[in-house]
């Protein structure tokens, strides 16, 4: 059994009233693709989010590689290798492709703030060297050619593709994914799925969030199914397809 | 061949271009009266182009930013006339007073989501002008203060129109290329993502309330440094200068200009500042024009002159590789 990465004990999340996450535990091993399913509100986005340091749990604890992370910010997170994507796209849209790359690659370089402004010998190097690892992120993907356009312009698909490769460039060991194949076409669906292969097998481990069933059954090596913030079950696709509260739940009460 | 007007090259060119016309104007214009026109504009385009790094790339908008304007004129002024102070000392103290008083508005401020530096800053420039009218033993109060010291350098006083012209778009270009290079550093990346999700750059590793502050701290150092140059151009200052409509005035400038484009900042500053020149004839009825220009811009081109003026270049360039 690969070591453990993240471990979430007994999280919730309520909004007022609302419980939008309850008590859910699980962990994640280094090495692994997880997914979580579930209908509309189950709490799948929150479940990130909350993963992600965008929002703080009410209660309950989250642990990476056995430091507790609970209480960290978003930002702190992302330095020590939580990286993610958006459910609705999130590039920056005022800059160029390789720019929004390169937001991810300055999360491991060092920028001086007087060599910037002044233009050292410094910053000409880190910047060289900051974009040759955006250019192999898009590389990647296998969209270097895209580098120098502006991200707004860009059809969807390849906004998705930017926004991986923009997560891949911060070098994370977690790589959570939120509904990557949303608004993909089947071409690109299929692609899709072999990147998420391909940045496994470098050693990211991958968290996604997906509606679309067949990539979820295919990629997934365990499956978390939530409704209404509760945890249903947790096993492998060929479990969770067997579960009788999952049937009940997607094929509703016969 | 594809054109990137964001690429830094580009705008080394603009810069370049920018200066000979300065050069043209110093050269050929010799009536004092327009000369100082276009100090005026060189001084308030400083404390713009400030104001442009925290609107148009951080997202940010400051309604009081004629305080920070204001502390730097009154610093200069107080601490030359009152304390016998360099005027350079002087200038750069008023820089730090404003950096601190950056400093603890936006502390609080800018850990909120939304436009709470909006309402701090609107609060924030309110309270001090009201401190320039009542602390009238340091201010001269409501009539001003009289006699600040002119700029020397040497032996050298700047006390002619084109002495100061050359000073302060000395100054100004000199911050326009410092600037150039922060937003196109990973300072300046950091900035424009915030501005541009906040949510997604904090997930790049961005610290987005201390890179908010940051770019406040930077824009009232700005806007202080402008304000001193005003002092001692001006020589007399009061609260009039440093009210509500001042702060208005800028935010106007950044936004008809254009967000997200520090040549914006120039341009808008422009034309608010020379506006009232050409609109003599219309004499009373100014502030409608002024008005009418406003509406036009935000309907027409809501990104403002130097965004809309590329795309029309753009698509002119389109239609003829294409057409």
């Amino acid at each position: 059994m690969a070591e453990v990465l993240l471990s979430v004990d007994n999280i919730s999340k309520n909004f007022g009233g609302l419980i939008a996450v309850d008590n859910i535990s699980f962990n994640i091993r280094v090495g692994q693709i997880k997914a979580i399913i579930g209908p509309n509100g189950s709490g799948k986005t929150t479940l990130f989010n909350l993963i992600s340091g965008h929002y703080q749990p009410s209660s309950g604890s989250i642990y990476f590689y056995g430091f507790n992370i609970t209480k960290w910010p978003a930002w702190k997170s992302a330095s020590v290798g939580i990286s993610r994507t958006f459910q609705n796209l999130a590039l920056f849209t005022n800059m160029s492709v390789i720019e929004n790359v390169l937001m991810g690659v300055h999360l491991h370089t060092k920028a001086g703030f007087l060599s910037s402004i002044f233009r050292l010998p410094a910053f000409f190097k880190r910047e060289k060297e900051a974009r040759e690892i955006a250019i192999e992120k898009l590389s990647l993907l296998g969209i270097s050619d895209i580098a120098e356009k502006k991200c707004g312009d860009l059809p969807f698909g390849l906004q998705r593709l930017v926004e991986m490769a923009r997560a891949l460039a911060a070098e994370p060991r977690l790589l959570l994914l939120d509904e990557p194949a949303s608004g993909l076409d089947i071409h690109d669906r299929n692609r899709l799925c072999e990147i998420i292969r391909q940045i496994r097998d470098e050693g990211v481990t991958i968290l996604m969030v997906e509606h679309d069933m067949n990539i979820t059954m295919s990629l997934a090596e365990e499956v978390i199914v939530l409704d209404s913030g509760k945890k249903i079950c947790e096993g492998t696709p060929k479990e969770i397809q067997r579960d009788p509260e999952v049937i009940r739940i997607y094929l509703g009460e016969g | 061949m594809n054109i990137h007007f964001g690429s830094i090259r580009y705008q080394y060119i603009g810069l370049l271009f920018f200066v000979i016309f300065l050069f043209l104007i110093g050269f050929f214009i010799k009536n004092d009266y327009y000369l100082n026109v276009f100090v005026l504009i060189g001084i308030q385009a400083i404390a713009v182009l400030g104001l442009s790094l925290l609107m148009g790339y951080a997202g940010q908008v400051s309604l009081g930013h004629a305080a920070f304007y204001g502390l730097g004129a009154y610093a200069s002024g107080i601490l030359t006339i009152h304390y016998g102070l360099n005027p350079y000392l002087a200038m750069f103290c008023g820089m730090a007073i404003s950096a601190l008083m950056a400093l603890i508005v936006g502390l609080p401020a800018l850990r909120l989501k939304g436009h709470y530096l909006a309402m701090a800053t609107l609060g924030f420039g309110i309270i001090i002008n009201i401190c320039f009218k009542e602390m009238a033993s340091l201010t001269g109060g409501p009539s001003g203060l009289v006699g600040i010291p002119m700029l020397k350098f040497l032996n050298f006083t700047f006390d002619t129109s084109i002495s100061y012209f050359c000073l302060v778009w000395s100054i100004f270009i000199i911050l326009m290329v410092l600037s150039l290079h922060l937003v196109n550093s990973p300072f300046g990346r950091a900035f424009r993502a915030l501005g541009s999700h906040e949510a997604a750059a904090q997930a790049m590793g961005v610290n987005t309330h201390i890179a908010k502050l940051i770019v406040f701290i930077i824009s009232a150092v700005y806007a202080s440094l402008a304000g001193s140059l005003y002092a001692h151009f001006v020589t007399f200052i009061s609260p009039a200068s440093f009210g509500f409509i001042c702060s208005i005035k800028m935010v106007t400038m950044v936004a008809i200009g254009g967000m997200g484009t520090l040549w914006g900042a120039l341009l808008g500053t422009s034309i608010l500042v020379s506006l009232p020149e050409f609109l003599t004839v219309f004499s009373d009825y100014d502030v409608l024009v002024y008005g009418l220009i406003l509406i036009i811009v935000m309907i027409f081109m809501p990104e403002g002159i130097v965004q809309a003026s590329i795309k029309i270049f753009r698509n002119f360039k389109y239609k003829e590789t294409n057409g």
